[in-house]
């Protein structure tokens, strides 16, 4: 604990320094990025050490000092994960800042990155409601200005305004949440009464940070403002504080009920086959990204709901394990969404678009970002190799082991997952290969080069964790989660499904054997034979042009129709006049739905209600005193 | 013996699944009144391509050079999981059907980006329809599978396989017969066959799959169509086990029976290629959605009983 103690006050030190001492400082960046990538790895090889050791590695026990702060094995996990994104992020930063260096000072931006750290070390450790909710608020801030770097420009400012409310208003459920379980010195407290209501309050308020459907709006206007090192801390993250607070609200709360279980697995099927349909309509490749954060957040949402309504079936080995699953989740996506994220964001610093359909052909000028985009790629539609596999065979595997006569529930979870499997697929296959492959759709690609190596340096460790989770499973589940429950590490459960991932790393071993031969084999034949370069193929038309290639949004297009009932594009169709139509265009765009069909009408509604109420703050100050006056008075009345 | 068994097994299913797709066209041709194609055609094919050297196009990258090899060692990968007759797979656990299906959809990926990565924007169409396509199928895939492990109340192929015999037939009739109904249906869809694509279509705009390997020659190709192959072998098994549940201990006489399963499968699917038209792309999802009703059908019907 000491350690992570440690690295944490780090970063606010570092914060203090951007304030005071580095503001003169031409280097800023480089200095900063070095503090944030020295602090958060010391604070990885504590959250390592305390993962495996357990307890041992903390000299201040007993104190006063832990009244306020514990480190559990869910804190853990959760710094864990926390520690592995910002030893990416900050040495990511270092490249991706350059840029942004010339045109002004980043001691204000690196301040809040540190903060933004050193505030969620501080809800992870935290036990306390007060100090819960503090550190809540200063992280909520402190992102809020990260979101806000480029806020000279209109979007930038209306995402920043989407995101400030939304913070604000899930910080009033906590409080009403939190009045709910806690004792009188505000430390967390098991639920006396009403938990049911404290339940839902969490929810609302943790799903706002979470952002799952329809609490998601601020998550597609923030992601694609912000710069693109924020967005891969914040998506990948910053959103899985919710999670961690539905957890801990989860366990202070008792019983459990059987309408919050359907109620979290409800939400989870909706988010994660929504966020996908709505990514596949996107056009902007952060924006398609932060509706994949949905998703995932969705498939996480899943895991958890039947680690509930297992757990009330009296399935308990199973409802660990599916709790497990939306741990490993969180990390899997953690790191894949991140690396999807500092990617996108190589791409859109190296070409300057960030429009997926004027990409193409960056593969051969970006070999290197290409490769980590695939790697995401594959990993977020969980595909076998990868991490992303693992956790979802897992929360199948839950599902089909609990498929006893009256749990309708997990037939619902098998179908959500393989609909938003084979859905991500479609998206990320649309992604990659139009950003990355065919020839060059609308970008001049003569000038793009390769990323800064610090970049690549970023990517590389976050794709080496993927791939290393993925094809060792046996190794990563059981280092992450031997003590997770005594319940679950000693049942049957926990034996078959370490078997289960052994024969994995086999079979891709076979996979890979196989692979190798085939490319021997061709090898020994063709270079007997010729290899020839010619143009692609296209049924004897020789003047084809990369116009005709097709594009992301035609690539979608069957599924986006399909989808239509649930979330129409609006477009603009060419009217087609005289016998000779000339020139004409056509366009279509993605709708935000939820915020256009519920949240805007109401915030109008609201708006025009407030307005009739104008005339209480008319700007008078005797009147304002006189309303103090009042309501003191209104208070002693009622008090007597 | 036990070892040399399942060596057998795999050597059986890397070597004869090629006769399927020989299997459906000397079907079509007797439809059509032809004398056909011979029944191991695909071989000959395969060893042709094999013989031959490689066009590139100048567009691709490497991910189109490693896709065809990558896909049929997937494929076969998958086949090997699969159980043989009554025998259990070289490799067999509880959900082996999920790795199965997320090996073939790790396969699909990289057929979909190499087909993008040409350029061509044929290639791009059939791309998108095998995205599209696959995400109606795969639900129907879960659902019949949802079924059949809770039928015999197994989670693993091997497991299914085995509990079903001629008494289960007799019991869940019409619940069985609506599994092997959405199976094959899938069956046709995730290979590409007629009423979903017709693997002898030359018109660029109307093929799925045909049309995402215009750009593959030479072993590529070959690969490409072993990998196919395997796959009909695979998806075909799953309801060739259904329909002729083992009822023996002996080994040779469980793959007999097993294969002539598979036989009839391959006929089965060469009469629907005789006697239906292709649908019309826009309905194919329809299709897929009907033969998903199918399979909550008998997920219902299950229930109900139980």
């Amino acid at each position: 604990m000491a350690i992570i103690i440690a690295s944490s006050l780090i970063f606010l030190f570092a914060a203090f320094l951007n304030l005071s001492v580095f503001s003169k400082y031409r280097k800023v960046n480089f200095i900063n990025s070095v503090i944030s990538f020295f602090a958060s790895l010391i604070g990885f090889g504590g959250a390592l050490a305390e993962l495996s050791y357990g307890g041992k590695f903390s000299p201040i026990n007993n104190s006063s000092f832990l009244t306020y702060f514990r480190l559990d094995y869910v804190s853990c996990f959760f710094l864990l994960a926390l520690y592995l994104i910002v030893v990416a992020v900050s040495i990511y930063g270092n490249d991706y800042l350059k840029k942004m260096e010339e045109k002004k000072q980043l001691n204000f931006f690196w301040m809040n990155f540190h903060i933004l750290v050193f505030s969620m070390c501080g809800v992870l450790l935290s036990k306390n409601a007060f100090l819960f909710l503090l550190f809540w608020e200063l992280m909520a801030f402190s992102s809020f200005f990260l979101v806000m770097t480029d806020h000279k420009k209109k979007e930038v400012q209306k995402a920043g305004l989407i995101y400030l409310c939304a913070n604000g208003a899930g910080a009033l459920f906590l409080i009403a949440a939190f009045s709910l379980t806690s004792d009188s010195y505000f430390n967390f407290a098991p639920a006396m009464s009403g938990s049911t209501l404290a339940f839902f309050f969490f929810l609302v308020g943790f799903g706002l940070k979470a952002g799952f459907i329809p609490l998601h709006i601020w998550l597609p206007e923030a992601h694609p403002a912000a710069p693109g090192n924020v967005s891969a801390l914040m998506s990948g993250i910053m959103i899985k504080m919710g999670i961690y607070g539905i957890f801990r609200a989860l366990s202070l709360l008792s019983p459990w009920q059987q309408s919050w279980g359907w109620t979290i697995l409800l939400i989870g099927i909706i988010s994660s086959i929504l966020g996908v349909i709505f990514a596949l309509a996107q056009h902007n490749i952060k924006k398609l990204l932060a509706y994949h954060s949905i998703e995932n957040i969705g498939i996480i949402m899943i895991a958890m709901g039947l680690g509930i309504l297992l757990n009330l079936k009296g399935f308990n080995e199973l409802s660990m394990l599916s709790f497990c699953a939306a741990f490993l989740h969180t990390l899997n996506h953690a790191i894949f969404k991140s690396l999807l994220f500092m990617s996108a964001g190589s791409v859109m610093q190296a070409s300057g678009i960030g429009e997926i359909d004027e990409l193409g052909g960056l593969a051969r000028k970006m070999p290197q970002t290409a490769f980590f985009f695939l790697i995401a790629s594959a990993a977020i539609s969980g595909l076998p190799f990868l991490n992303g596999f693992v956790s979802e065979f897992i929360i199948y595997y839950c599902s089909f082991k609990a498929l006893s006569s009256d749990s309708l529930f997990t037939v619902f979870s098998v179908l959500a997952l393989s609909i938003t499997g084979a859905l991500a697929l479609a998206c990320f296959a649309k992604a990659f290969s139009v950003m990355f492959l065919g020839s060059p759709r609308k970008i001049k690609t003569e000038s793009v080069v390769e990323t800064g190596k610090y970049m690549r340096a970023g990517m590389a460790i976050l794709s080496f964790f993927s791939i290393l989770i993925g094809i060792l499973p046996y190794f990563s589940f059981n280092f992450l989660f031997s003590k997770f429950s005594p319940i679950l590490t000693e049942s049957h459960v926990w034996h078959e499904i370490s078997r289960i991932f052994i024969f994995f790393t086999g079979t891709y071993l076979c996979a890979i054997f196989f692979f190798a031969v085939f490319m021997f084999m061709r090898r020994k034949i063709v270079s007997e034979n010729r290899v020839d370069l010619a143009p692609t193929w296209d049924c004897g038309y020789l003047a084809s042009s990369p116009k005709i290639q097709y594009t992301g949004s035609s690539f979608a297009n069957p599924l986006i129709e399909f989808f239509s009932i649930i979330n129409p594009p609006s477009a603009s169709y060419p009217a087609i006049r005289g016998y000779f139509p000339s020139d004409n265009s056509y366009s279509s765009h993605p709708r935000a739905f939820f915020y256009e069909t519920l949240y805007k009408p109401s915030i109008d509604k609201m708006r025009k209600m407030a307005s009739f109420f104008s005339f209480i703050h008319g700007g008078n100050l005797r009147m304002y005193v006189l309303y103090i006056f009042l309501s003191l008075l209104a208070l002693i009345l009622w008090k007597i | 013996m036990e070892n040399i068994k399942l060596f057998l097994q795999a050597v059986i299913i890397l070597f004869a699944a090629p006769i399927l797709p020989g299997i459906i066209n000397r079907v079509k041709a007797f439809f059509g009144g032809r004398q056909g194609r011979n029944i191991f055609q695909l071989y000959f094919d395969i060893y042709k391509l094999f013989n031959k050297g490689i066009v590139y196009s100048n567009t691709t990258t490497l991910i189109f050079r490693i896709a065809a090899p990558a896909m049929a060692a997937l494929s076969c990968i998958a086949a090997l999981i699969m159980p043989f007759g009554g025998q259990s797979g070289l490799l067999s656990f509880s959900g082996d059907f999920i790795l199965i299906v997320y090996l073939l959809a790790l396969s699909r990926f990289l057929l979909i980006i190499s087909a993008m990565d040409t350029g061509s924007p044929f290639e791009g169409m059939g791309a998108s329809r095998e995205a599209q396509f696959a995400v109606f199928a795969e639900p129907v895939f879960f659902m019949s599978i949802l079924t059949l492990s809770k039928i015999t109340g197994e989670s693993s192929v091997h497991g299914i396989f085995s509990k079903l015999s001629p008494v289960l037939w007799v019991e869940n009739a019409p619940v069985l017969f609506l599994i092997v109904l959405s199976l094959f249906i899938v069956m046709l869809c995730e290979t590409s066959r007629v009423p979903f694509d017709d693997p002898d279509t030359h018109l660029e705009l109307t093929m799925i799959h045909e049309v995402m390997v215009l750009d593959n020659s030479g072993p590529d190709l070959g690969l490409i169509f072993y990998a196919s192959a395997i796959k009909l072998w695979i998806l075909g098994s799953f309801v060739s086990a259904i329909i002729m549940p083992r009822h023996s201990e002996i080994f040779w006489l469980d793959s007999l029976i097993y294969i002539s399963g598979l036989a009839i499968v391959a006929i089965s699917a060469g009469v629907v290629e005789s006697v239906m038209a292709r649908v019309r792309l826009l309905r194919v999802p329809q299709f897929l959605l009907a033969a998903f009703s199918v399979a909550i059908m008998a997920f219902v019907f299950q229930s109900l009983k139980g």
